[in-house]
């Protein structure tokens, strides 16, 4: 059956002092390509630490997933950390136009082809609001691929039930995606690993809602609950780790995978159906 | 990247509020001993009062907007703390000056990359 691999993690690599995990979470990327020769890899922000600076993208992430092999099939959306730079222009130039877009336009869609899914690259650091250039865009691309499953990533989660916890900006991300009766979210920023079950923007829960993942498991101290959140299904505070995705035209498949080959939360789920 | 940012009446409360928490922690951490970080937090409280001094609009740069993000961080903690001990409106009334600072600094990595684009 034609799928796509998909591994995503944010918040990776910086001084080994407050970023222990990034070596290891590399490394099982690594190992995971071993077996699927063509995952892709979504690295989901704050990729280096502590203002996404040239040197430390050079110093802390080429050494581990700065690799040629991991980082050619890297696609990245920025993070805050990023932005600590004026324009998070070393992230953009790092990862270059095709894989993160550009600090004029830092947002992007890509098909993924095998799987006949759309992956969306959306910027949660800049103006997102209803008349947003970003989000006039996005609603455009929207319709253009309306048949297809859609995988979006962005670094800021709507909620959270660790650091930082919720965030209100990306309500208008939220909005699209129902509409569009997108499939997946993806998030960093927030240094642990949660599953939400699908649900509505207003967090009512619904079967064909977008299904919300916070995977800020990449290497940066991880950081312990700080409350309850509704729709919650599974998180964990303590493991660093990778989530992989198997995407297929009518299904997708979601392991949490951590440094020692674990695999802590499993699941599979129908893609929404779209008229033709 | 030196910006000028429009600034509404709620975000500039919020960054008064903000400064006034920081100062005094700031103050409380230098008391104990933790005089490195007692500093950073009167620093980001100092470039909150500028902030709110500047009135309706006021001058940002990239070392500011860190100091912004900074603050919303430490806010981040105080709120956490305050939800612990279940001091629920005090929580309720540091997230909304939380958003408000994230409001501020978003807007700021906008201008940025518009100013990027315009030179």
């Amino acid at each position: 059956m034609a799928e796509q691999i998909v591994l995503a993690v944010g918040d990776m690599c910086g001084p080994a002092r407050r970023n222990p995990g990034a070596g290891a979470t590399a490394a099982l990327a690594r190992r995971l390509i071993a077996a699927h020769p063509g995952a892709l890899i979504l690295a989901l922000g704050d990729n280096a630490y502590n203002r996404g600076k040239f040197d430390e993208y050079r110093d802390h992430y080429t050494p581990t997933w700065g690799q040629p092999d991991l980082l050619g099939r890297t696609y990245s959306c920025p993070g805050n950390h990023d932005y600590r730079t004026a324009a998070a222009t070393p992230y953009f130039e790092y990862f270059g136009e095709a894989r993160s877009g550009t600090p004029q336009r830092s947002y992007f869609s890509v098909p993924l082809a095998e799987a006949g899914w759309h992956l969306l690259s959306l910027n949660s650091e800049i103006d997102q609001d209803a008349h947003s250039p970003q989000l006039q865009w996005l609603r455009r691309d929207l319709a253009e691929r309306r048949f297809r499953p859609i995988v979006a990533i962005w670094h800021r989660p709507r909620w959270g039930s660790g650091a930082h916890r919720d965030s209100k900006k990306p309500r208008w991300f939220w909005n699209e995606m129902y509409a569009a009766r997108g499939e997946l979210i993806l998030n960093g920023h927030a240094h642990h690993y949660e599953r939400f079950a699908p649900q509505r923007p207003d967090q009512i829960p619904d079967p064909h809602g977008p299904r919300m993942f916070v995977v800020g498991t990449g290497g940066r101290r991880l950081a312990g609950r700080t409350k309850d959140t509704p729709n919650s299904e599974y998180a964990r505070f303590d493991k660093f780790g990778v989530l992989k995705l198997t995407l297929r035209p009518d299904s997708y498949r979601w392991e949490f995978i951590d440094i020692d080959d674990r695999v802590l939360d499993t699941g599979e789920q129908p893609v929404n159906q779209r008229g033709t | 990247m030196e910006l000028s940012l429009a600034l509404g009446d709620d975000e500039r409360h919020a960054c008064r509020r903000a400064a006034v928490l920081l100062r005094a922690l700031g103050n409380g951490l230098r008391e104990i001993g933790t005089h490195a970080e007692g500093d950073a937090c009167a620093g980001y409280a100092a470039t909150l009062d500028a902030i709110v001094a500047s009135g309706e609009c006021c001058s940002v740069n990239s070392d500011g907007k860190v100091d912004v993000e900074q603050a919303a961080f430490v806010l981040e903690g105080i709120r956490d703390g305050l939800d612990n001990a279940d001091l629920d409106e005090g929580a309720d009334f540091v997230q909304r000056d939380i958003e408000r600072l994230n409001d501020l600094v978003l807007r700021y990595n906008g201008l940025a990359a518009e100013r990027l684009h315009s030179k």
